[in-house]
């Protein structure tokens, strides 16, 4: 294993010397960045991270920015050599912006040749971070260094990226707000108390809180804690008369929900509305011994089974003995208890 | 169809300023009178401002109705009634107004979703504005952006910045996108009200790593620039209260250092309020008033008499106003 490790670490030493030399190979074939006009005059259609970077150096250079301010000027060209390593140089204005996206980055190849990169893993920066401190620099000290017409191209380079990552940013926060409404706007399901109680300890709970915490990123959490007490389910059973009757019975549910956050969930008629639920639960359920409203359904000779519910409909149905299955609307006679 | 919408607009010029309210029963239109007030204060300036307004009270009532958020809170608001009625005997029944008040003010607190939602509705409308900006040939760095929040909005405006500022993906954070607000302007903010209560109370808040104001000093926002530095996301914060306004930090004239909100760097204004005595007592008169300004559930009444109104705010600052919006 030490064995392993010492030889990667040989390996990527060797490669970095490589890169090294290959880079200042590359430099030094390279004409003197000062002498070079802006990019924007050579080819204002190149909107690539590669141009950028070589904007910016370029401006560095006829600036005298290495005398100026020498760290940024380092971290400038370390990140130009990260970009370049990482196979990054390539990347569009409209590719890097999504890099910025709060759900998900830039394609895949993109990320794993970054990831790859020597420079990545010498140092833990991430693709999106790289993206951010070239954009810092290029509106930072050396702004004010670059003549117009550098200037005016980097700016419309910067606002036109931050135009793409705005209305990323914007669409994310709207689609949290939508998940936010299905969980807790008009038409979600109510808490009770008790359910309430619940699902605000459970938030605080180590190691199980993580299930039902909101991601800042995407927001509501799809699960919720149920604990309900519903009095006017309705089973089916066979009186003493030998008649199959009809009952109104009280039951138990403990358990949870799911919200799917789905977009066109809970439209159309009943029926569809069933089977594309904005939410569904299950769990246990529990009946009183005897078929009665309004009676305890706790203790040693409750009847215990499970429950699926859908759309504000459930069904659930209990084992052993008297066995028994029941169906009810999320409707609750006492709402504001149980 | 989308939920809460942002508003969006085409700017007529190169500023914009948007209005934050705080809490109430405030529905889309309900404060036209306290723009048109702003308005008049501009004059002809204000022809080249768009005028922005977050209406946010729907998402209280979403969480209100699902949780029955209200019932949850006694403790919270037993806790602060003793810390008031500590400053004075006189001020227990000013204290049970407060109380009240600030219970409704701090539930978003304990309930993550709730401050979530409201971040995100305030977010994607200051990213509208800058794009609305970008829609009308202004680049970021040379759009003129202020905001105007008041009571509990100065929270959620606090809260929404300190992330922005700090997250490149919002397309706000300064350093990155060299875009910064000319002005925000907090008018009674509740900020270190709320950060005592956060402080008070954080092992029972679920999630408070996710209030900004609860971890640590409170700062302005900023984001680190080419060298560590700090790069500000506010070029002017300005920081008004009256001295009769408890949401704003003063109780009967007297600074409660836990409650006065003060920034680093901001520009501090106290004004002097006063209010009608009921026999020989500033609590008593204050009492009622803050019942009728706070406890209305309609819409905003706006009263000149009220320590904690906003038009009177607005009022009393409309040269600052000109000067700070249109500057």
């Amino acid at each position: 294993m030490t064995t392993t490790i010492r030889r990667v670490r040989v390996v990527a030493a060797r490669a970095c010397l490589a890169a090294a030399s290959l880079s200042a190979a590359t430099a030094a074939a390279q004409p003197s960045l000062a002498a070079q006009p802006p990019l924007a005059a050579q080819d204002s259609s190149a909107r690539t991270m590669g141009a950028l970077i070589d904007t910016l150096r370029a401006a560095a250079g006829r600036a005298n920015f290495a005398n100026q301010l020498p760290v940024v000027n380092a971290s400038l060209d370390s990140l130009a050599e990260c970009f370049s390593r990482g196979g990054t140089r390539s990347l569009s204005l409209e590719d890097a912006a999504g890099v910025f996206k709060p759900t998900g980055a830039t394609d895949a190849l993109t990320i794993a040749r970054w990831y790859r990169s020597p420079c990545s893993r010498a140092t833990p920066v991430t693709l999106g971070s790289a993206l951010s401190s070239l954009l810092i620099i290029a509106n930072g000290s050396l702004h004010g260094l670059m003549e117009s017409p550098t200037q005016a191209w980097v700016d419309s380079f910067v606002a036109d990226m931050n135009r793409i990552v705005l209305t990323n940013a914007r669409n994310a926060n709207q689609a949290m707000l939508t998940r936010e409404a299905a969980k807790y706007g008009p038409g979600s399901a109510q808490l009770n108390v008790a359910e309430v109680g619940l699902n605000y300890i459970v938030q605080l709970i180590p190691g199980v809180r993580r299930w039902f915490l909101p991601n800042p990123a995407i927001g509501p959490t799809p699960n919720e804690l149920v604990a309900a007490y519903r009095t006017t389910d309705l089973t089916a059973a066979q009186a003493a008369t030998g008649h199959v009757t009809g009952r109104i019975v009280s039951a138990g549910e403990v358990g949870l929900r799911r919200y799917t956050f789905s977009p066109s969930c809970g439209q159309g008629p009943a029926f569809v509305r069933l089977f594309h639920p904005c939410s569904w639960s299950t769990g246990l359920y529990v009946m009183a011994p005897r078929d009665v409203p309004l009676s305890r359904v706790w203790g040693r000779d409750a009847r215990a089974g499970m429950f699926v519910s859908l759309s504000g409909y459930h069904l659930g149905c209990t084992l052993g003995v008297e066995r028994r299955c029941a169906v009810g609307l999320a409707t609750q006679v006492l709402p504001y208890l149980f | 169809m989308a939920t809460m919408p942002p508003q969006s607009q085409p700017w007529p010029g190169d500023r914009a300023v948007l209005f934050v309210h705080g809490i109430g029963d405030a529905k889309p239109g309900d404060y036209a009178p306290l723009m048109q007030q702003v308005q008049s204060i501009l004059g002809d300036g204000a022809n080249k401002v768009a005028f922005y307004f977050l209406y946010y009270d729907q998402i209280d009532e979403w969480f209100a109705n699902k949780v029955q958020a209200s019932k949850q809170f006694a403790l919270l608001v037993n806790a602060i009634r003793s810390r008031i009625a500590a400053s004075g005997p006189s001020s227990a029944s000013l204290g049970n107004v407060i109380a009240e008040f600030a219970g409704d003010v701090i539930w978003p607190v304990l309930i993550p979703d709730a401050r979530l939602s409201v971040r995100a509705a305030l977010l994607q409308q200051l990213e509208q504005i800058v794009l609305d900006g970008q829609a009308a040939n202004v680049k970021p760095r040379d759009q003129h952006v202020s905001i105007i929040c008041h009571s509990m909005g100065c929270f959620h405006v606090y809260e929404a910045l300190q992330v922005a500022a700090a997250d490149p993906g919002s397309g706000l954070s300064p350093a990155t996108w060299g875009f910064s607000f000319d002005n925000v302007i907090f008018m009674a903010s509740p900020v270190m009200l709320i950060q005592s209560a956060v402080r008070a109370i954080r092992s029972a808040i679920p999630q408070p790593e996710t209030i900004a104001c609860g971890s640590g000093p409170l700062v302005a926002p900023s984001q680190p620039g080419e060298q560590g530095q700090p790069v500000p996301m506010v070029k002017r914060i300005v920081s008004i209260t009256g001295n009769m306004d408890p949401v704003g930090g003063y109780l009967v004239r007297k600074q409660l250092p836990w409650a006065y909100m003060n920034l680093p760097g901001q520009i501090p204004f106290v004004d002097n309020e006063q209010v009608i005595q009921v026999d020989g007592s500033d609590d008593l008169s204050l009492t009622a008033l803050l019942q009728d300004a706070i406890r209305d559930g309609g819409s905003p009444k706006i009263t000149p008499e009220n320590p904690h109104d906003w038009s009177a705010y607005i009022g009393r600052h409309a040269d600052d106003l000109r000067s700070w919006l249109l500057g």
